[in-house]
């Protein structure tokens, strides 16, 4: 936990360094969120009929939606950017010459990136409770909780697949860049999967995001219980049942390929 | 000495593939296709032995020393560090093991100097209650006391270079591997900081790798020196009968016999 701890310090320090970018940072997150509020009142009326089962307020819906991709995103870039950051910056080797084992600083170098993150959804669903009167209850929260854990379980195969790319490759990811675009486009993050064509409903259903954007909407716009959330942490368990192994397995090649090629701080 | 080698290579080899062009990139590979890195390369460190290891540019010295390190894996060959493989098992081999890299990027540039030398001790393992007291003990023996709370970008390279040496020397490893640790220091700074690297706090001798091109500076900190010529061992005995031979060689330009 300390070495954590110690991650989390040194990129929150150095964070708080670059201080013009931390305001545009949170200046990009207010206008995001006034953009959705705006948006929700022009598309308000002639959305009520597809979003009839999200309770027909269009800013609610999308930044539910925002605040569990912003996980997504997370978990599908946060490791192999640090990892080409490193690269890049010239820390990896540092890294992987000290006495830490890898998976901690793995895990550390993504800490302070997942508490950032996880402010941004909170401010997100927050400006959903502040606005359009979403109402906070301890089972909303609970249950918002096990969606994460499954949530980032679904998606972290997708994020060592992606830094598993970046170790040997460097450059040129095409798995976040792929898998991000059609997740964006058909999981139902700004509008609901309904609207699509059927076809693409389908599709919509080996995504990932799809289940997590549905579940978090299930506790917040229904106030669904768990036993409404059990076909979506259902799919989400598959997804981490089947990529979380193929993902480490990714990995552990990458490195291995990395080592043997002496490539780990190239970039 | 074998079974007491606190590092022991035994015909290590490492070729790397070249980049190839687009034309012949669906080519397999031929011979001509690779670098050889390093060719069978033999390489005992006893207990307390401080070694210089030297050669021209592109002889394999850094790429031996990372594969010691675990950054890099031999193709054939076995290096164990006390018994243990750096790729294998690189916790065990790296337990009692310093590196001082010779990249000054390979700090947090936005941080303090003593915020950095912290994130490393944690990282190194030192215990929490002690992790202030040795980075203070440390940043006094460097010369970086009156720095500590300076940003680390705002340090010169000599400075920087120093910060590395601690860096390096936390948990007062037995085993220390320097690449090119001294580029940037002054020879007053160097004298000031050899007897660091050549023993540890309880005054026992510390095992010392060292590469570099400054062969000064070899003869200031080694007893034994190691000169590699295109990837294999070419000299390798006591610094004293060795260090004119190597020093007449590498003064010779590149490929121009020894």
């Amino acid at each position: 936990m300390r070495i954590l701890w110690s991650f989390i310090r040194k990129d929150a320090l150095t964070f708080v360094s670059y201080r013009f970018h931390m305001m545009m940072v949170l200046w990009g997150m207010a206008l995001m969120i006034g953009h959705f509020f705006f948006l929700g009142r022009v598309v308000g009326g002639g959305s009520e009929n597809v979003l009839a089962n999200w309770g027909g307020d269009y800013f609610p819906f999308a930044v539910l939606g925002i605040a569990f991709a912003q996980y997504f995103d997370f978990a599908l870039n946060g490791l192999s950017g640090q990892l080409r950051q490193g690269q890049t910056l010239g820390t990896l080797e540092a890294l992987l010459v000290t006495r830490t084992p890898p998976l901690l600083i793995l895990l550390g170098l993504v800490a302070f990136q997942f508490l950032f993150t996880t402010a941004m959804a909170m401010t997100y669903i927050a400006s959903g409770v502040v606005t359009a009167g979403l109402s906070i209850s301890f089972s909303a929260v609970a249950l918002t909780l096990l969606l994460l854990l499954f949530t980032l379980g679904a998606f972290v195969g997708f994020g060592m697949m992606s830094a598993s790319f970046i170790l040997v490759f460097k450059k040129g990811e095409p798995i976040a860049m792929v898998f991000q675009g059609l997740s964006y486009l058909l999981s139902g993050v700004y509008y609901p999967v309904s609207i699509l064509p059927h076809w693409m409903q389908g599709l919509a259903q080996l995504l990932p995001l799809t289940h997590a954007t549905r579940a978090v909407r299930i506790i917040w716009l229904q106030h669904g219980g768990l036993m409404d959330l059990l076909p979506s942490l259902a799919w989400l368990a598959a997804f981490a049942v089947v990529f979380i192994p193929v993902g480490m397995l990714t990995f552990r090649k990458a490195l291995g390929a990395a080592r043997r090629q002496g490539s780990l701080a190239q970039f | 000495m074998t079974t007491d080698s606190v590092v022991a290579c035994r015909g290590v080899s490492k070729r790397f593939a070249r980049e190839q062009s687009l034309r012949n990139m669906f080519r397999r590979r031929g011979e001509g296709d690779w670098t050889h890195a390093l060719r069978s390369v033999d390489l005992l460190l006893a207990p307390g032995e401080t070694l210089g290891l030297v050669g021209r540019n592109g002889a394999g010295k850094s790429t031996l020393l990372k594969m010691i390190a675990g950054l890099i894996e031999a193709d054939s060959g076995s290096i164990a560090i006390g018994g243990a493989d750096p790729v294998a098992d690189p916790m065990a081999a790296r337990r009692d093991m310093g590196f001082v890299l010779s990249n000054e990027r390979s700090f947090f540039w936005r941080i303090s100097v003593e915020e950095n030398l912290r994130f490393f001790a944690r990282l190194q393992q030192i215990p929490h209650g002690d992790i202030a007291e040795e980075c203070v003990y440390l940043l006094d023996a460097v010369g970086l006391a009156n720095s500590a709370k300076r940003i680390y970008k705002d340090l010169s390279e000599g400075l920087r270079q120093r910060l590395a040496i601690a860096r390096g020397l936390l948990g007062d490893p037995a085993l220390l591997l320097m690449d090119e640790a001294t580029l940037h220091l002054d020879p007053g700074s160097r004298t000031q900081l050899t007897p660091l690297f050549r023993s540890r706090r309880n005054g026992d001798p510390r095992s010392l790798l060292m590469v570099s091109h400054d062969l000064e500076e070899v003869q200031q900190v080694c007893d034994r020196l190691v000169c590699l010529e295109n990837g294999a061992v070419w000299r390798d005995g006591p610094l004293a009968s060795e260090i004119d031979i190597v020093r007449t060689h590498l003064h010779q330009p590149a490929g121009g016999g020894s």
